[in-house]
């Protein structure tokens, strides 16, 4: 029983890293740029092709695979703002929303032409079993465990630290404010979706890695999910969204635990994730990090 | 057959005019009240289900199943208004997207109430096939038979439905072009453009709020009855999320604020996604049969893309008001 | 005077007889052209299945295409179109609309699902009278035909026939009152299979401690794979596509407590290393409608050189196949592309008497049925045997075992009663 809980909160910080990571892409994103970004998912896919094209076609081994799709996942990010969002902004938030909307499309069906249905894995012997007495873990786990372990204290640092971090930091807080002190808004803006293109990048290999096989429907799926981290941890709040994620993960997978009256059927699971967020939004809207808005 | 076979073309006119109609509940909670209602697609479900589930257990008789299904798309507005309604527009829109996920999850997971991931035909059991649209059936050949003389000859069943669908579809335009213009519309106008000072003249916001929801709600569940009279057999899979995205697709293809462009935005959207059902000529018949349903897709994108960057105001909007948008 | 008469008109009747018993076979030869079209999940969460569908049914149609070329024969076949149904009943009966109304098809191969077959049938196939051959398992999709000869055809075995040759053949295996976990993949197939399943298993008496329908589509199934060993189960029973099951099946090994020699798989999983994944030594899966397996490496020979790249071979996607071979062959015995008429002669084509021919034996049995012989068409999944009804019978069902090697071959074949 109690075996089943250690296991139950790994197998809940495993899910967690991966909607951490690919939250606070989505939630800077959100913040600066203003726009909920339905193709975001989409990045998250093309990064784990990226990396199946670097790792089983060039051989190269599982983190230069994550390095090269954290390079082209943030290539294509500031490639898609420059070329089309940039040039479209103004047109309302709906009208963004949908274009986001029609690149998402775009990119999971050229996904869908170019690399076939079918699934795929990388390169990675998923029945290694590595026992650690109360927990069993698997070498793309741990993998995807340590990757999240460097990354996230340093995205932390870099947000806290650094004066890019904290130049964005303040543009999604509040975007006026930050013009008037001297911040160039539109280079924040397009550093943000570098940052956003390449945390997307390594989560989108961390997925594949973890779930051990996976199709273009990757993103899409996931979706919903990386927007409810989003809401949990706050709007535009970073380090709420690496915690949200985390959060997310946890309950998700604790709640089927046995001690709980028997624990939550597995299939229900989504429907847990939905009721929560709706319980936050009810009680604390503003999320877990995010400040309660006066209006 | 050929491209101009009216019998296709029928059919899609029909659903055409169902979207309208949602279309329509989705314009009284969005443009007029400023709503942002993502779970649109949940008063649908919950009509068709409740109506089919009437039916098929208990046997009532059509009329009363779908008034009955319209009572339930009222009830989950209530459900869904009493707590969320005075959440911030953000807010809502995400509470209302997670409402919609959860009554798909139940759908798709309660089996002995709503069949399963099978759908309505499994409502009695796997082995016996449970259908609900028998007494519609019926009632349109009656109809086909009586409107024979008009024509010469008896009219399809579509032509019929069609009939039917937009029948009521201007019905609700006319009624909702009204209502915009009476003082009820332009308090909610108000509320879509500043509640605060709405309340602050002393109106209850929030009732009226309720209102818009409803009203839309019980558009959203005739327009979901008849979809799945129309289709005869539904699955949860009709009813994700995309659905709502589609009507608000139909409202902007239109123009935001303008109540008779509906129509020509769902018209627009027809010819978008069943338009692009027609790619089997050269040069994209040398793509296979199978990538040109991805092809198809990825043109639905691009062509949403070109539209928004060209024409965001929609068809019949205007620019101007555009600008004025938060 | 009339003598001579009489012999000038006997004279011209018998050669009047004699030309027309020597008019050229051609005149009785039929020329047609049968038009196909796909219904199935072409894009989207039902893509990998669906594209394997539509490849399989472009493989059968290119196929008799060619050979027809190849004999010089006046009758042609030809795909229309493939229509993608999206999985969803509302889609699925617009794109059967634009097959029907538009491309003109005779017959429809699809969908795999059931919910958007039944839809697609009622509003569609059915009025228009438009043959469909589904690879839906839902028991009661034959009964939407109320007359003969019917319209919907199901080539699969239907969830109640594999959910009770599975609670024989686990029950053979294991003993009747055995404790068989299941797990079940969360959509139309896998929790109706697993509902028919347990209701034959507790009927014998069998326990099931653990019973886990878990959402194929999530990024982790450890915690099912979790609860999926738990309960000290005598045996398993899984139902999934490979590669989704595959998630399940690498943190089950992880556990170390499961044994896949005691494990049984629905037809979905009798081979997964054929299907781009891989097998697990010991487990045993079914195949309905078992042949000796006669066409069926043939069959997947010829998808593994023609199928584009990154199609992989699909469950479901040989009753495709064998759908085409059927509906032509029924075409060319009733000498019409007509789909009624082609509708009352699939039961013939696909059962005794009549010569057995396999889709390697093609051009034979073309020859023999424009001769005007019976033949008995064995499809690459097996005898099919179509009743009137619409249904195939499976009287013989295949156990296959996972081996050592990876691959997986047949070691049984039983017989349902």
């Amino acid at each position: 029983m109690w075996q089943q809980l250690a296991q139950l909160i790994v197998n809940g910080v495993i899910t967690g890293t991966i909607l951490a990571l690919t939250g606070v892409g989505a939630t800077l994103v959100f913040g600066i740029q203003r726009i909920a970004n339905f193709a975001h998912g989409e990045y998250l896919t093309f990064a784990a092709y990226l990396g199946l094209i670097l790792n089983s076609a060039l051989g190269l081994d599982l983190l230069s695979a994550t390095l090269g799709a954290m390079l082209g996942t943030a290539a294509l990010a500031v490639a898609l703002h420059l070329l089309v969002l940039k040039p479209l902004r103004g047109r309302g938030l709906v009208a963004m929303s949908l274009v986001t909307v029609g690149l998402g499309l775009m990119l999971r069906d050229a996904v869908f032409i170019l690399a076939g249905p079918q699934i795929r894995q990388l390169r990675i012997d998923e029945t290694v079993v590595y026992d650690l007495r109360l927990v069993r873990i698997s070498p793309g786990q741990a993998v995807a465990v340590a990757i999240t372990l460097v990354v996230a204290p340093s995205l932390a640092l870099f947000l806290a630290r650094t004066p890019l971090g904290k130049a964005m930091r303040a543009v999604a807080d509040n975007r006026a404010l930050a013009e008037i002190s001297g911040i160039d808004v539109d280079r924040i803006g397009t550093y943000v979706w570098l940052l956003a293109g390449g945390l997307a990048g390594i989560g989108g290999v961390l997925f594949a890695v973890v779930q051990g096989s996976f199709d273009p429907t990757l993103g899409f799926q996931v979706l919903f999910l990386i927007f409810t981290t989003v809401v949990l941890g706050g709007i535009g709040s970073a380090y709420g969204a690496l915690v949200g994620g985390f959060v997310l993960g946890l309950v998700m997978e604790v709640s089927t635990w046995s001690g709980f009256a028997g624990g939550l059927e597995a299939r229900f699971k989504p429907v847990l994730a939905f009721v929560a967020l709706i319980l936050l939004l009810l009680y604390r809207p503003q999320g877990l990090f995010g400040k309660a808005r006066v209006l | 057959m050929g491209f101009f076979n009216p019998a296709f073309w029928m059919y899609v006119c029909v659903i055409t005019g169902i979207y309208t109609i949602m279309a329509l509940g989705l314009y009284v909670q969005f443009s007029l009240a400023g709503l942002p209602n993502f779970g649109h697609v949940a008063f649908m479900a919950v009509a068709a289900y409740a109506m089919a589930i009437l039916v098929i257990r208990y046997e009532v008789p059509l009329i009363a199943a779908s008034f009955a299904g319209v009572a339930a798309a009222i009830a989950l507005a209530f459900l869904l208004g009493i707590p969320t309604l005075r959440l911030r527009s953000d807010y809502l829109a995400i509470a209302t997207v997670a409402a919609g996920e959860i009554v798909r999850y139940l759908a798709m997971n309660l089996p002995d109430i709503t069949g399963g991931p099978v759908g309505s035909m499994a409502m009695l059991g796997p082995t016996r096939l449970a259908m609900y649209n028998n007494g519609w059936q019926e009632m349109l050949d009656s109809l086909r038979n009586s409107l024979a003389p008009l024509w010469g000859a008896a009219p399809s069943r579509d032509a019929v439905t069609a009939l039917l669908v937009w029948g009521m579809a201007i019905l609700l335009l006319a009624l909702l072009w009204r209502l915009e213009a009476s003082p009820w519309g332009r308090v909610q106008k108000g509320i879509r453009e500043d509640d605060i000072a709405v309340a602050a003249i002393g109106k209850n916001v929030v009732a009226f709020k309720m209102q818009a929801l409803i009203l839309g709600a019980v558009m959203g569940g005739v327009a979901g009855i008849l979809l799945a009279l129309q289709i005869g057999v539904f699955s949860p899979d009709d009813y994700q999320p995309t659905l709502t995205f589609y009507a608000y697709l139909i409202l902007i293809l239109g123009g935001m604020n303008r109540v008779w462009a509906i129509p020509i935005g769902a018209a627009l959207f027809s010819l978008l996604y069943s338009g692009t059902r027609f790619l089997n000529f050269f040069p994209l018949s040398l793509f296979d049969s199978g990538s040109r349903a991805f092809l198809r897709l990825f043109l639905v994108g691009l062509l949403l893309v070109l539209f928004m960057a060209l024409r965001p105001q929609g068809l019949m909007g205007s620019r101007r008001e555009l600008l004025l948008e938060k | 005077m009339r003598k001579d008469r009489l012999l000038l008109a006997a004279a011209l009747a018998s050669s009047f007889l004699g030309a027309a018993a020597s008019l050229p076979a051609s005149a009785q030869q039929p020329s047609f052209t049968l038009k196909f079209g796909v219904l199935a999940g072409l894009t989207g969460e039902p893509a990998a299945s669906g594209q394997g569908w539509n490849a399989s049914a472009k493989l059968a149609i290119d196929f008799v295409a060619s050979t027809l070329e190849r004999m010089k024969l006046p009758v042609k076949v030809e795909l229309t179109d493939s229509q993608d149904s999206q999985g969803t009943p509302a889609q699925g009966v617009e794109a059967a609309q634009k097959l029907v109304q538009i491309d003109g098809v005779d017959v429809i191969i699809g969908d795999f699902y059931s919910s958007v077959t039944s839809a697609a049938a009622t509003s569609v196939a059915i009025p228009n009278k438009v043959l469909m051959f589904t690879g839906g398992t839902n028991p009661s999709l034959t009964k939407l035909n109320t007359s003969q000869p019917s319209i919907v055809w199901q080539p699969v075995a239907a969830d109640d026939q594999q959910g009770r040759a599975l609670a024989l053949i686990i029950a053979d295996a294991l003993g009747p009152k055995a404790k068989i976990n299941v797990g079940a993949r969360n959509d139309a197939y896998g929790s109706s299979l697993a509902a028919v399943f347990k209701e034959a298993w507790t009927r014998q008496g069998g326990t099931i401690p653990q019973y886990v329908i878990y959402n194929q589509q999530q990024p982790t199934l450890d915690t099912e794979a979790q609860q999926l060993v738990e309960g000290s189960p005598d045996g398993w029973l899984f139902i999934d596509f490979c590669q989704t099951f595959e998630k399940l099946a690498q943190p089950m090994i992880r556990t170390g407590k499961w044994d896949a020699a005691k494990s049984f798989g629905s037809d979905t999983l009798n081979d997964c290393a054929a299907r781009g994944s891989k097998n697990y030594p010991g487990m045993r899966a079914t195949q309905a409608n078992a042949s000796s397996g006669a066409s069926f490496p043939a069959f997947k020979a010829l998808f593994a050189k023609n199928a584009k790249q990154g199609i992989a071979f699909q469950p479901f996607t040989a009753e495709a196949f064998d759908s085409v071979f059927v509906a032509f062959l029924a075409a060319l015995e009733a000498k019409s592309a007509k789909p009624m008429e082609i509708a009352g002669h699939v039961v013939d084509i696909t059962n005794d008497p009549g010569q057995a021919y396999t889709f390697e034996q093609i051009e034979d049995a073309i020859r023999a049925v424009s001769a005007g012989q019976k033949i008995h068409f064995i499809g690459a999944t097996g005898p099919l045997n179509f009743s009137p009804n619409g249904r195939v019978n499976a009287l013989a069902y295949d156990i296959w075992q996972h081996k050592p090697d990876g691959s997986a071959a047949v070691i049984r074949t039983i017989t349902l009663k």
